[in-house]
């Protein structure tokens, strides 16, 4: 893929989140709603408590604010279009073009996260920031880790999205597996609840999934419960991630293509 | 009448089974993350200020019920904008004689959501033992309770549903009213006060669960409140209709 072509990519995704203001204006109100919920609910646990699973409420109040805000910057839902486009053959057209598809929409994805970084993640880190009682960084390392985080967390979520778009190879109806994804993203990634919450072997079988890898590791990075000296391990799980689920998604959709071509004989 | 329509209805959703079954397994699905947020919570904390697992679980189970019920009747709302205003499919509603609300409703019932409701008796099941016992009125006045909490729902979406008739947008607005009923599920004190007034006062949410339920777990001092929520749920469903009402004879057909 030339160089021109992923401006190009990065270009579309921007237009696409331009196109529909109405909707960035409602995400970040819905979005204000949720993590003022959070935020509310966590401040009265801490009534007459010093720590909750070993964490103090700045650290908490923080960590569920900063991890459901960034879903407006990672959170995507490219796997519908995938699907749709699957499922009408209209994939054929994106196979024609001399660029890989997985390639285009992972740019695109990202030029879309990038205009919602800007119009709405940043406008909801400064009300929040400003009007709840949060805590931000003390280390000034710490923001650059948090960005590097939040880069790779857009990547991971794009890879899981492409996954689940691409079974539409296979699967008839995909409001069931939308569903189990936004099951398995709303109970494992962080982004609702706080991971340190579960029990240790649930918490060992998260440890190993890609989800924690969306919301709970930059969140987690933001409130410094990581230890500096672990920051570079769980950034490498990250990348480990984002380039697995990315290989796995090239291979899924090439045996996909095949067995679309078996069928249209 | 009525009832030949919701059964066409059921017969139609029902003849694709595997279709049906997916989405309400799905659904259940992702109402049971909040299961797990409770489970989770309450396994660090004893109470959030003085309330128990149980009474959050009671709480929680009665906010499932009514908002279950409400999605297997209401799911037509959400049709309203895109479907039938832009789409055009409300003159062909306003052409027969039968009441074109009673019509939107009955067009979009959603019975696949009828396992959220199941979801929300048994959380109220799970959370009878740890509460002090309820007496045969308490049980009586559940029904009753649970269809005021729609009505709550109901009479604040039909209501807000309104605008789309006169601003053909896609209907993003109830959604996000919609999503505020979030903090009806837990017990109100935990919101800051201005919040609170906002809940029980503005959008009365507040009396779709938590105050009934204090009723419920002897709670007195909402106990004006609590009792006064069946005709606060019939007042929304009344104000609700007749701003719905009073939307739709500003109704214009898009033509399209």
């Amino acid at each position: 893929m030339s160089a021109r072509v992923a401006a190009m990519s990065l270009r579309a995704g921007v237009s696409l989140l331009l196109a529909y203001r109405l909707e960035v204006a409602v995400t970040i109100a819905s979005a204000s709603l949720v993590a003022l919920l959070n935020w509310s609910l966590w401040t009265a646990l801490f009534v007459g408590r010093e720590t909750i699973a070993g964490r103090t409420a700045p650290e908490l109040t923080t960590y569920v604010v900063v991890a459901w805000i960034i879903t407006t910057f990672h959170g995507t839902r490219v796997d519908e279009l995938i699907a749709s486009r699957v499922r009408s053959g209209e994939v054929a057209v994106d196979l024609l073009r001399p660029w890989s598809w997985q390639r285009h929409l992972y740019l695109r994805e990202l030029g879309r996260a990038g205009a919602a970084l800007v119009l709405t993640t940043v406008p909801l880190a400064l009300w929040t920031g400003l009007l709840l009682d949060l805590r931000g960084p003390e280390r000034a390392s710490t923001w650059l880790w948090f960005g590097a985080s939040l880069f790779l967390a857009q990547a991971v979520s794009f890879g899981f999205a492409w996954l689940v778009g691409v079974a539409a190879f296979w699967l008839r109806n995909n409001v069931g597996l939308a569903h189990l994804k936004a099951t398995l993203i709303g109970t494992l990634s962080g982004a609702l609840i706080p991971l340190d919450l579960y029990p240790p072997a649930v918490r060992r079988v998260v440890d190993w999934l890609p989800f924690q890898g969306m919301s709970h590791t930059p969140a987690a990075i933001f409130v410094e419960t990581v230890a500096p000296e672990q920051i570079a391990a769980h950034l490498g799980v990250q990348l480990a991630w984002a380039l697995g689920l990315a290989l796995l998604g090239g291979l899924a959709f090439r045996a996909g293509c095949r067995s679309l071509v078996v069928q249209g004989g | 009448m009525i009832l030949w329509y919701a059964s066409m209805r059921l017969r139609a959703r029902l003849a694709y089974r595997g279709d049906f079954a997916v989405q309400a397994l799905g659904d259940l699905l992702v109402a049971g993350i909040g299961l797990v947020f409770l489970a989770a919570i309450f396994s660090h904390v004893p109470d959030l200020l003085g309330w128990t697992f149980h009474e959050v679980l009671f709480i929680w189970g009665l906010a499932e019920t009514s908002t279950g019920l409400f999605f297997v009747l209401f799911q037509g709302l959400w049709a309203q904008n895109q479907r039938y205003i832009l789409g055009g499919e409300l003159d062909r509603l306003l052409l027969r004689p039968l009441d074109p609300y009673l019509q939107l409703l009955l067009d979009n019932l959603k019975p696949e959501d009828l396992p959220l409701v199941a979801l929300g008796l048994a959380m109220l099941a799970w959370a009878l033992p740890g509460l002090p016992p309820l007496g045969l009125l308490h049980l009586a006045m559940l029904p009753v309770v649970v269809l005021a909490g729609v009505g709550v729902l109901a009479g604040v979406l039909t209501g807000v549903s309104a605008v789309g008739f006169r601003l053909h947008h896609r209907g993003t607005a109830i959604n996000l009213v919609y999503q505020a009923s979030a903090f009806a599920r837990y017990p109100l004190p935990a919101f800051p006060r201005s919040l609170q007034r906002l809940l029980t006062w503005v959008l009365p949410f507040a009396f779709i669960s938590f105050l009934p339920a204090t009723w419920y777990l002897g709670r007195e001092e909402w106990r004006a409140l609590a009792l006064a929520q069946p005709l606060v749920g019939l007042g929304c469903a009344v104000a609700g209709l007749a701003l719905w009402r009073r939307g739709l004879r500003d109704y214009a057909s898009t033509g399209s």
